[in-house]
């Protein structure tokens, strides 16, 4: 629930997002037949089906048997990424409940990658 | 032929009531913030919530042991349970580990994963000159 809430949070402020040309890319584990379904929720982000684990693996953020199914998931990790493909900043919450919200991602964005 | 005249001991029913009735308002007052937040989309640890139940079950012990009763025993046991409950839950269950992966400055490792529309995506993808932000995010739940 708290993740769908968060790429709710997302694809509302995305106005502002669109304003700084910054886009949001969300990704999880989950095969693309998810990842299409999560598109069609939230047709502003932009939806990444990382069904093999390379992303959450090079972020360290895989999380092994914490899904509400007992599988593996990934934990929640919000990464600024400039143009140059450079790591800005990241964000990851001490517990699992905890998200940011969208005026705090888009005042990191502001402070860490200001527009040129 | 004589009369006793016992006065029989009286227990006033409210001995602590105060106290089991804010024992309770405690711990249902965390519940209902932590609803409320919820819905309100505030997505924050309501540390608020194991915290005002921890103080409902406190409240509730000094109101047994002012008049012991089924009722009161009950208050406390299923108060505490649920303070006990909401530590674990807060404290360990959803406990994240610390970050440990490319610091910042450090430019995106190599990865390819699956765009929705099944075009692959990888890390050069996120060096078209544009700012991101990348959510990594448990799942569809």
């Amino acid at each position: 629930m708290g993740c769908m809430m968060e790429l709710g949070e997302l694809e509302k402020a995305w106005p502002e997002f669109d304003k700084r040309k910054v886009r949001v890319i969300v990704a999880s584990i989950e095969p693309r037949e998810e990842a299409e379904a999560t598109q069609a929720q939230f047709s502003h982000l932009t939806v990444v089906s990382d069904a093999d684990r390379k992303l959450v693996e090079v972020f360290a953020a895989l999380d092994p048997g914490h899904a509400p199914d007992g599988g593996d998931t990934a934990e929640s990790t919000t990464i600024l990424v400039d143009g140059k493909g450079t790591i800005r900043w990241v964000y990851r919450p001490d517990r699992a409940s905890t998200r940011l919200t969208p005026s705090e991602v888009l005042a990191a964005a502001d402070r860490v990658m200001p527009a040129e | 032929m004589t009369t006793l005249a016992t006065t029989p001991s009286v227990v006033p029913r409210s001995r602590g009531r105060g106290y089991f009735w804010a024992g309770l308002g405690a711990c249902l007052l965390g519940l209902a913030a932590t609803v409320i937040q919820f819905s309100l989309h505030i997505m924050k640890t309501p540390w608020y919530s194991p915290v005002l139940a921890t103080v409902g079950a406190i409240l509730l012990v000094v109101a047994v042991a002012r008049r012991r009763s089924i009722p009161r025993v009950i208050g406390l046991v299923l108060v505490a349970a649920f303070a006990g409950l909401q530590w674990y839950l807060f404290g360990v269950l959803l406990k994240l580990p610390d970050y440990n992966g490319p610091a910042v400055g450090q430019p995106v490792p190599a990865f390819a994963a699956t765009l929705a529309n099944g075009r692959t995506f990888r890390d050069n993808d996120l060096r078209d000159g544009s700012r991101q932000v990348l959510v990594l995010f448990r799942g569809r739940w």
